[in-house]
């Protein structure tokens, strides 16, 4: 029901699409549990528009506004948005999804390559995901670099440059800017969940599960403080000296897992946000139980892993993939293997 | 296209009014003269300028309380080649890092977190370091601590007991003498040293007392001068007296951070936690003391004091002596069985 | 979230749509047309350009001087008052307090979109898929949402006494809020399809 009110909003008043009837045979293969996107040879270019974040206030109540500019979308290999060309995300087996499902029927990939369920049973998922990883086969899923994964669905052809600029007023006459460029970005695997629970008092919430994989073969954060990020005259070593270069790297942001710790997102009834990942073993009586969901839950719960195979700050690169050589090569950072057996944030005014 | 324009703008409203769900307002009172006007819509999250030096700060504080007890496998800071440093080693690398304990019946002891912070520190354009902080820290902090890189101050106190026990015959005489008992109060400071008791705060993977530094007796020793003759047996080599002053950082397996005898609120809590990352020795705000504390290039973890009751500042390890020698065992950290490496 | 209210949701997004006067073609202009599947769009729709019905808009920026049916969304400290947009609230759970979209409003056009239907051809043999064909250019001027929560759904002036119209415990965190103005440039197609 759902699924064909979301494909009334998707089109027009008017439609006038050369329609033909399916024959009878043709009807019983569809069976539509959710409807797939492609993004087909898409390009974004935001560099006229701008995009102003407030809400943000500085020690004394005043706003200081984040202005988002030059938010770009294209094919890898667009030179930090300056020659976009379109890309295409998705593919007909490997699309974009969103879908109402059973809880059983979901799967989500663990870290050594099993595929095991997470959600409930007997609940229904809506959720919507990203291309997926794939069981056998598959794609590296950043180009060059084994340790991400070579299981990815898209392919050299999908992946995307995405890159976006942020400037901060944060005093009057300083300003700061950010400019974040990704390099063949994927995020195949990601996905949100979301269904109804019975709530720990009884009252009735929204819980889920998400996922946010990021793959990027390299990531630019480049700083600046003035007008435009492009100083006249400035050599290449000097714009580098003020850029944060990471090249291979990956994060995969696990929150939630579904059967013993969902992910509650809600407003108090005091008008603040709560983020709580729950004790998984909360729901275990006897010492058995709590064992058997403790086990269960080490053993299935997807981990939150952070890598980037190199930090640098500073210096150049002689090719766009490269490791940049002259600045302050941090190397190796990594955080892997996170896990929550508790979490709760609650948001509290500042003011 | 009026009309239709017209009818959208009435259809929306409807369906506007159709999804709020708040009671309908009251009709209209005269105002009341005085009231106080309040913003609404409050943000839980600003940001905050600094400056020092040459170099200017950008703070974003997030105004969220957070509970947590959570395990990382593997927390690896800078894994680069440094000189004067082995190869392969990394300025900070804790295996099975831990935050929070778990207690009996699978109950969690949260650790406490208020006030995150992210900032950004800028010479000039460029940045050159980055810091997450927590306003106020408090709980239990574990892990196999490989290398650390750092300011971790660690305050060992206790009787002499534990050093006469760990001493020979000559050994006791000369503290006897000394007038330095099993029963005197004894305290030292200790910081991250080499083997060789110079003081190591980069990849550093013992925490003891520096050369030339020595005990204090705080008290039950005997007269004046035995601060002097303490004074006399300064560390050198990481010894006093060959007794061993200077430990491994993996046999501390589990670190109180403020005081954590009292989890119900935030006092005593350790302000100014940050791990950072920069360029270049960066002089950072201390949270607590207003001052700056200077964080080496390369990545940094600060464990500062906190203040206690009576406002002294205290280290955030507090040791005995037994502890010292011996390390503190790993806290449960982990549901079920397991106790690590979960 | 219950079936209506996603209704709800989606409904509110759904834009009006420009209608030129029509007028009837006769059947030999109709038979010259040669048919092809496709629709071209462009539109502009604009959801509280002037304000909207629930509230008024006061004279200043001070929430303490306004009368029981007026708002300002004007931005803290800002010294001319704004008129508002749409809100719309969610409870996230019984008891709960409320997800928002406030002050939702802005003039939005786009030109070029189109709907088409298509054959593509994959490894589990040939599928027709509709092609919602990404407009050129889609331009904001003055759009503005706020997203976050509030311990109720409506909105109340926490300023004023519960005799005067308003609710001094009422309380809204805005976790972000956010302007769009300007052109997004865009190409390419979303493809939709039903799946198993």
């Amino acid at each position: 029901m759902n699924r064909y009110l979301l494909l009334a909003a998707v089109l027009p008043a008017t439609m006038a699409g050369a329609m033909e009837p399916l024959s009878d045979a043709e009807l019983s293969d569809v069976q539509g549990a959710g409807l797939g996107f492609v993004l087909d040879q898409v390009l974004l270019d935001g560099s006229g528009a701008q995009i102003v974040i407030n809400d943000i206030t500085d020690g004394q109540g005043r706003n200081v506004p984040i202005s988002v500019k030059n938010l770009y979308l294209g094919a890898a290999g667009s030179n930090k948005g300056t020659n976009l060309s379109p890309v295409t995300i998705g593919s007909l087996d490997h699309p974009f999804e969103l879908e109402l499902a059973k809880g059983e029927e979901l799967r989500t990939l663990r870290d050594d390559g099993q595929w095991v369920q997470t959600t409930p049973n007997n609940i229904t998922v809506l959720s919507f995901k990203f291309p997926e990883r794939l069981v056998a086969g598959g794609n590296p899923c950043i180009d060059g670099y084994a340790a991400a994964g070579s299981n990815c669905s898209t392919g050299s052809s999908g992946r995307a440059d995405l890159g976006v600029r942020f400037d901060f007023q944060v005093a009057a006459g300083r300003t700061e800017m950010l400019a974040l460029d990704f390099h063949q970005l994927v995020m195949d695997g990601s996905y949100l969940r979301l269904w109804g629970d019975p709530g720990q008092n009884g009252n009735g919430e929204l819980v889920g599960e998400a996922r946010i994989n990021l793959f990027a073969k390299t990531l630019e954060v480049m700083s600046c403080a003035q007008v435009n990020c492009n100083t006249a005259g400035e050599t290449a070593a000097q714009r580098g000296a003020r850029t944060l270069y990471i090249t291979n790297g990956y994060a995969n942001i696990a929150l939630g897992y579904g059967k013993s710790q969902p992910l509650r997102l809600r407003s108090s009834a005091d008008g603040q946000f709560v983020l709580e990942l729950q004790n998984p073993t909360a729901s275990g009586t006897t010492a058995a139980q709590r064992q058997a969901l403790a086990s269960d839950f080490y053993a299935n719960a997807p981990r939150t892993n952070l890598v980037f195979e190199n930090l640098t700050v500073g210096g150049t690169r002689s090719s766009p993939t490269a490791i940049p050589t002259g600045g302050y090569n941090f190397g190796r950072n990594e955080i892997s293997g996170l896990s929550f057996n508790y979490l709760k944030v609650t948001s509290y005014d500042l003011r | 296209m009026r009309q239709s324009f017209r009818f959208a703008k009435h259809a929306l409203a409807l369906v506007c009014a159709v999804a709020l769900n708040g009671p309908v307002q009251a009709r209209m009172v005269e105002l009341e003269d005085g009231e106080l006007s309040d913003i609404t819509g409050q943000a839980f999250i600003n940001l905050t300028t600094d400056n020092n030096a040459g170099i200017n700060y950008t703070r974003v504080n997030f105004g969220v309380n957070v509970d947590t007890q959570l395990n990382i496998k593997k927390l690896q800071l800078g894994q680069y080649n440094r000189a004067g440093e082995a190869a392969g080693s990394s300025d900070i690398l804790i295996n099975n890092f831990a935050l929070g304990t778990v207690g009996p019946n699978d109950t969690i002891n949260p650790f406490k977190i208020t006030n995150p912070f992210l900032e950004l520190a800028y010479d000039g354009n460029r940045v050159v370091g980055v810091r997450i902080g927590f306003g106020e820290a408090k709980g239990v902090l574990s892990g196999d601590i490989q290398s650390l890189t750092g300011n971790i101050p660690v305050h060992i106190k206790g009787t002499g007991d534990a050093i006469y026990n760990k001493s020979n015959f000559l050994q006791q005489s000369a503290l006897f003498l000394a007038g330095v008992y099993r029963s005197s109060i004894v305290e030292a400071d200790a910081t991250l040293v080499n083997s060789g008791g110079v003081s190591d705060p980069v990849r550093g993977t013992m925490s003891g007392i520096k050369n030339g530094d020595g005990l204090n007796c705080t008290s039950g020793c005997a007269g004046g001068w035995t601060d002097a003759l303490l004074g006399a047996f300064a560390s050198s080599n990481c010894s006093i007296l060959g007794i061993q002053t200077c430990f491994n950082l993996s046999q501390f397996q589990s670190l109180p951070v403020g005081n954590t005898s009292d989890m119900s609120n935030m006092q005593n809590a350790a302000k100014g936690f940050f791990i950072s990352l920069q360029t270049q020795d960066v002089a950072w705000r201390d949270m607590d003391s207003n001052a700056f504390i200077t964080a080496l290039q390369g990545a940094f973890l600060n464990l500062p004091k906190y203040r206690d009751a009576n406002g002294n500042l205290v280290s955030p390890i507090n040791i005995d002596f037994n502890q010292a020698f011996n390390g503190i065992p790993r806290q449960d950290t982990c549901l079920g069985t397991a106790t690590a490496g979960c | 979230m219950t079936c209506a209210k996603a209704a709800v949701v989606l409904l509110s997004l759904l834009p009006a749509l420009t209608l030129a006067e029509m007028q009837a073609l006769d059947d030999s202009t109709l038979s010259e047309m040669s048919g092809q599947g496709g629709v071209y769009l462009s539109g502009e729709f604009s959801i509280n350009k002037n304000g909207g019905v629930l509230w008024e808009t006061p004279t200043t920026n001070n929430p303490a001087q306004w009368t029981a049916n007026q708002r300002s969304c004007a931005l803290a400290g800002a010294t001319s008052p704004e008129s508002c947009g749409m809100r719309v609230a969610v409870r996230s759970g019984a008891n709960a307090g409320w997800y928002v979209l406030d002050n939702l409003k802005g003039i939005f056009s786009f030109e070029g979109l189109t709907l088409d239907t298509r054959t593509l051809t994959s490894a589990s043999g040939e599928r027709e898929v509709l092609a919602l064909g990404l407009p050129n250019e889609i331009r904001f001027k003055g759009g503005n949402f706020s997203f976050g929560v509030a311990s109720q759904g409506g909105w109340k002036n926490k300023a004023l006494s519960a005799a005067n119209g308003g609710d001094p415990s009422y309380q809204q965190t805005n976790i972000f809020s956010a302007k769009i103005d300007g052109s997004i440039r865009m190409q390419g197609s979303v493809l939709v399809f039903p799946t198993n």
